[in-house]
């Protein structure tokens, strides 16, 4: 074979191996190799110009040359328009998510989490080249850079980076993935867009604002893991930057670190001497979360009163939810006030055994209801308050009080000069008439818990976190008959068939013409 | 424009005249159908265990379960369909010597590219577009089983339209294929190749820890374009990646085209 026919199989396989040799360097990480491509591939290339070399100057002066010329230019440009409108579209991407429930769209939460991020913060993914996780990572770090540019997201070998490895104290068979700002450092198990914003928000927080839950009188134990107890709250709570403790009343004086006193549902009523001492606290600017249940005095009623919020005597009875959760005294929270702890909520909160509360008005202070029972249908009330502890009747007729009912109320007031310590400018009091809704057993049923860990970082002043948790698409059931399956699949069958049948009679007619 | 319309009529005549058009319905709707009826009868089983309490009955939906991976297939099923429907369009025009012949008549080259890029799309459209009785089957035996809304219609709208666009640049893809060729066989296996190409060197994305690699390589993959799509999620991107395919790959046509003027 003539030397200008090897050169043009040469050709081709050099012009491949130039190609080639990126992949390589890329892909297989191999530099040697991918040095070995552009010289061997180079080599081929030269080779097929050398020995081709007339009929190659005989192509370029011919009167196809202008033309060739002319294509490959406009190729080129028009291969960088399309390369710079591509870079543009995804350094700048506009993203519409058409889903009933926005599930593609980051929640509030994460918004306002990356947007409201001062420092930049570093996250470190440790992940060998192929692995799978590594992709779902990827998305969903793609969805948070769009965000804002604090966040700097580095993909590692960890093979590579031995020294960050031990540094972060990554384990085998433990998380790859640590967020990290300055010191502080979290580390992110699961790919879900609730873990990784948790982790920002904790990484950020370095101090932990710590909430005081009053203990003694027989209110749900933050350490009780039974439905009764608190153990979930909790445990959310540290997602949110808050830390649970139980409150000591002995030395008389509430810690200087409370970012707030949750009482939960106490069955004995506090002492005098420990409501005094809580008056105390919110006159300083101090931030109280009252719990109570219906026909169970705490001795908080005179403090309460005078914060604008009474417990009015009975139980409140929904027929909502005697319908919906087969017990006459589920409240059901349908309607909220216009106040920060629930702006943007719209979901449904659930009160097993609920008392109900008015407004009263209170001098200097600013008290607004938050949650409310939903009042009539048909013209006829649907919430009313059983005054007859064990009773409950079914209609409303005699009832001295019918919805809508108040579940949960607020109070604000400015915070008094005196000779205690100033706690901050605005004591606040949030009542709820049920402390069952954020117990173990009710905490995940519809609202509760996003509703509970509202009112928890209003009160410690992380009102710039209060949004909903993640969405999904509403759930939907198929149940299909032996008979209806067959007839999708008779269907399934039918169509093509009758497609083909249908194509080959029109080929075969025209044939026999 | 009358001349590209001339042209797709001859063609689309030809198609629907031999058993072309029908070979590619009745390929995508057999597997169509097949991936159709296994997540829907996967999911009438999760309905079941989710009735009886062995699974999360809020996490299952239909639209996810079924409708989103049935259109991502269907890209896959259209991506080996789109280069048999082209393998003819221009290839066979240079076998037979008939492009010379239609390089002397008063048509463009462009008018020639655009009325059999139609032609061949229209083909496709079709074919994806009698899958469009699977979302109205589950809207009725959805609806049926007591959910209010089982289908997410704006979700089954842009999947379709992602469909529609990968259709387009994977028939220009095969146009230009087409061109550059006499050979029918040929034509239709490069297609196929360039096809599975770009579906593959996605893979070469997790296969780096380079970022920048990581991110082109991961655009220049179809499968991510059309899953984001088909789960109802429309980026930028995905539009700019499907129409520049379909402009380049037509620009290039044009230019084989133009250039058989030349020689």
């Amino acid at each position: 074979m003539k030397l200008a026919h090897w050169g043009r199989m040469a050709g081709p396989v050099g012009l491949v191996l130039l190609l080639a040799s990126a992949l390589t360097v890329v892909v297989a990480g191999d530099n040697w190799l991918g040095a070995i491509n552009v010289i061997a591939g180079a080599g081929a290339v030269t080779f097929y110009l050398v020995t081709n070399l007339g009929q190659l100057t005989e192509q370029f002066t011919n009167r196809g040359t202008f033309y060739t010329t002319v294509s490959a230019v406009s190729t080129a440009l028009l291969l960088g328009a399309i390369i710079a409108g591509n870079y543009l579209a995804v350094a700048h991407p506009k993203t519409w998510d058409v889903t009933q429930n926005k599930i593609h769209s980051l929640s509030d939460d994460t918004v306002k989490t990356v947007q409201g991020l001062k420092e930049p913060v570093e996250v470190l993914a440790f992940f060998k080249g192929g692995e799978p996780q590594a992709e779902i990572w990827d998305a969903l770090f793609a969805r948070y850079k769009a965000l804002g540019d604090k966040l700097v997201v580095r993909t590692l070998d960890p093979e590579k980076e031995p020294v960050l490895v031990k540094e972060v104290g990554l384990t085998r068979g433990g998380p790859h993935v640590v967020v990290r700002q300055g010191k502080s450092d979290v580390k992110v198990a699961t790919p879900t867009e609730e873990d990784l914003t948790n982790a920002l928000v904790k990484v950020t927080h370095q101090t932990q604002r710590k909430i005081y839950f009053l203990d003694g009188h027989g209110e749900a134990g933050i350490d009780d893991k039974t439905p009764n107890g608190m153990t979930q709250l909790v445990e959310r709570m540290g997602n949110e930057g808050l830390k649970a403790a139980k409150l000591p009343f002995g030395n008389g004086e509430v810690p200087t670190d409370a970012a707030a006193i949750v009482i939960a549902g106490p069955e004995k009523p506090l002492l005098p001497a420990e409501v005094a001492i809580l008056r105390k606290y919110l006159e300083e600017g101090g931030r109280v979360i009252a719990m109570v249940e219906p026909f169970t005095p705490t001795g908080l009623e005179p403090l309460l009163k005078d914060w604008g919020v009474t417990i009015d005597d009975g139980v409140i009875v929904d027929q909502a939810g005697r319908g919906k959760f087969d017990n006459p005294f589920a409240a059901i929270g349908v309607g909220y006030g216009e106040h920060a702890v629930v702006k943007g909520f719209n979901l449904v909160t659930v009160y097993p055994q609920a008392a109900s509360l008015s407004m009263t008005p209170a001098q200097g202070v600013n008290a607004t209801p938050l949650v409310y029972t939903l009042g009539a249908m048909g013209g006829s009330p649907v919430t009313w308050v059983e005054t007859n502890a064990g009773e409950h009747s079914s209609s409303p007729e005699g009832k001295a009080k019918v919805g809508p009912l108040n579940l949960a109320a607020v109070a604000s007031k400015a915070a008094k000069p005196g000779q205690g310590q100033k706690r901050s400018d605005e004591g606040r009091l949030i009542v709820i008439g049920d402390h069952d809704f954020a117990t173990n057993g009710n905490f995940t049923v519809l609202g509760n818990g996003d509703f509970a860990l509202n009112c928890l970082n209003y009160m410690a002043d992380q009102s710039e976190r209060i949004s909903i948790r993640p969405r999904q698409r509403e759930a939907s059931r198929l149940f299909l008959t032996a008979t209806q399956m067959g007839g999708i699949r008779f269907f399934a069958t039918e169509l093509p068939i009758g497609l083909l049948a249908f194509g080959l009679a029109i080929f075969f007619n025209r044939r026999a013409k | 424009m009358r001349n590209t319309l001339a042209i797709a009529r001859k063609e689309l005549n030809v198609y629907f005249t031999t058993p072309m058009a029908y070979a590619a319905f009745c390929f995508v709707t057999v597997l169509g159908s097949y991936i159709f009826i296994y997540c829907v009868q996967g999911f009438s089983r999760a309905s079941l265990m989710a009735m009886q309490g062995f699974y999360d009955s809020t996490r299952i939906n239909l639209t996810d379960l079924v409708l989103t991976p049935t259109l991502t297939n269907l890209g896959v099923l259209v991506g080996f369909v789109a280069p048999f429907v082209t393998m003819r369009l221009l290839a066979e025009e240079k076998r037979q010597h008939t492009m010379e012949l239609l390089m002397t008549t008063p048509v463009r080259p462009t008018e020639i590219v655009l009325g059999k890029f139609f032609a061949a799309w229209s083909v496709v459209v079709v074919s994806i577009g009698f899958t469009f009785i699977y979302p109205v089957v589950l809207q009725v035996y959805g609806a049926s089983a007591g959910s209010t809304a089982p289908i997410e219609w704006a979700t089954v709208a842009t999947g379709y339209a992602g469909l529609l666009l990968w259709g387009g640049a994977v028939v220009a893809i095969g146009l230009f294929v087409s061109s550059r060729t006499e050979n029918q066989a040929v034509a239709a296996v490069i297609g196929l190749a360039v096809t599975f190409g770009l579906w593959l060197i996605a893979g070469a994305a997790s296969g780096t820890t380079d970022e920048l690699a990581k991110q082109i390589f991961g655009d220049l993959g179809w499968i991510p374009h059309i899953a984001s799509m088909a789960s109802g999620s429309v980026s930028t991107k995905d539009i700019a990646y499907f129409i520049s395919l379909m402009v380049l790959a037509l620009f290039l046509t044009q230019r084989t085209v133009e250039a058989q003027r030349w020689s």
